[in-house]
């Protein structure tokens, strides 16, 4: 029978056959994420590490070495100088060692409502800005719900048990059809 | 959406139980950069555009990841081939070899690249 696994780890514990070597193995691997990181967000921008070496003002050795360091041994410099190369700002962020999956989610909800009141404080008094600050927020509203419905669809007793397409399909997500000037007078009111 | 899956090939878990009693070491730095390549691939970003000091293209598609030895205890220079199946999105490992075996080793990927796109 064919086997796959998830991950390096996973394949590791699955075709290893001594306990030390997995021990090993697994810690050694788990020794350099943040450089694998980096390594990533390079790729993810197509950039080679002489073309970042460039960027950064140091030698394509610098990047390899910086990509294949410890994580202990990484500074706060290389973050900087690896973000500005990418056009990257860096982000520093503590959280609860206690906060589970669903605490993020309620975290990055109140920090998206963050962010949208930011963008409805910068339209303000400026009828196009406002214009498309608005149109953000129906945008928004249809594609948040459109991710939930096909993370839900993976759940196997759901009803939903197609992914939906937000290219292809349409969620109606409002009440029921209005003339045009009453959606238009409604989007006024919201908008003010 | 489905997500990349790692499928080893029955000639890599023989070199992979070789090299976990004879070479160790080596094992695990080859395993360190399968992590990192595997990490990139996975997270979307397409095989073709992961360039790095350590992957070299092999032809068909084939890439060898490497660990060049050297370090604290002069590791013996090793390298472990693959081929990500970008339409399955599964990344097979076909081999683990050295200097010696590499020309071997080019040949069995080549085939079994052959053997899975005739399939």
């Amino acid at each position: 029978m064919v086997k796959q696994f998830k991950n390096v780890n996973e394949l590791i514990k699955g075709i290893s056959e001594d306990e030390n070597f997995k021990k090993d193995a697994i810690k050694q691997i788990s020794e350099n994420g943040l450089g694998k990181f980096l390594s990533f967000l390079r790729c993810e921008h197509r950039m080679t590490q002489k073309e970042l070496a460039d960027k950064m003002g140091c030698s394509q050795g610098r990047v390899s070495k910086i990509e294949s360091a410890k994580d202990d041994s990484l500074s706060i410099r290389d973050f900087i100088d690896y973000g500005n190369a990418l056009g990257l700002e860096l982000e520093i962020g503590f959280r609860s060692k206690e906060m589970k999956w669903v605490d993020m989610v309620k975290y990055h909800a109140f920090q998206m409502q963050r962010y949208l009141n930011n963008i409805v404080q910068v339209a303000k008094e400026d009828k196009a800005l406002e214009e498309g600050a608005l149109n953000f927020c129906f945008e928004t509203l249809k594609n948040v719900p459109i991710l939930i419905l096909n993370t839900m669809s993976k759940l196997p007793k759901s009803r939903f048990n197609k992914p939906i397409d937000g290219t292809k399909g349409k969620v109606h997500i409002s009440g029921p059809i209005q003339p045009q000037r009453d959606v238009n007078a409604n989007n006024e009111a919201v908008a003010s | 959406m489905t997500e990349w899956r790692i499928e080893p090939t029955d000639a890599y878990a023989r070199a992979h139980k070789y090299y976990e009693k004879k070479q160790s070491a080596e094992l695990i730095a080859v395993l360190d950069n399968l992590d990192r390549y595997f990490k990139v691939v996975s997270h979307g970003v397409h095989p073709q555009f992961v360039v790095s000091g350590y992957i070299h293209d092999e032809g068909k598609g084939v890439r060898a990841l490497d660990q060049k030895g050297g370090g604290k205890g002069k590791l013996r220079q090793t390298r472990l081939y693959v081929y990500p199946d970008v339409d399955q999105k599964v990344l097979y490992l076909i081999t683990i070899g050295d200097k010696n075996s590499q020309k071997d080793d080019i040949k069995l990927s080549a085939d079994f690249v052959i053997k899975l796109k005739g399939a």
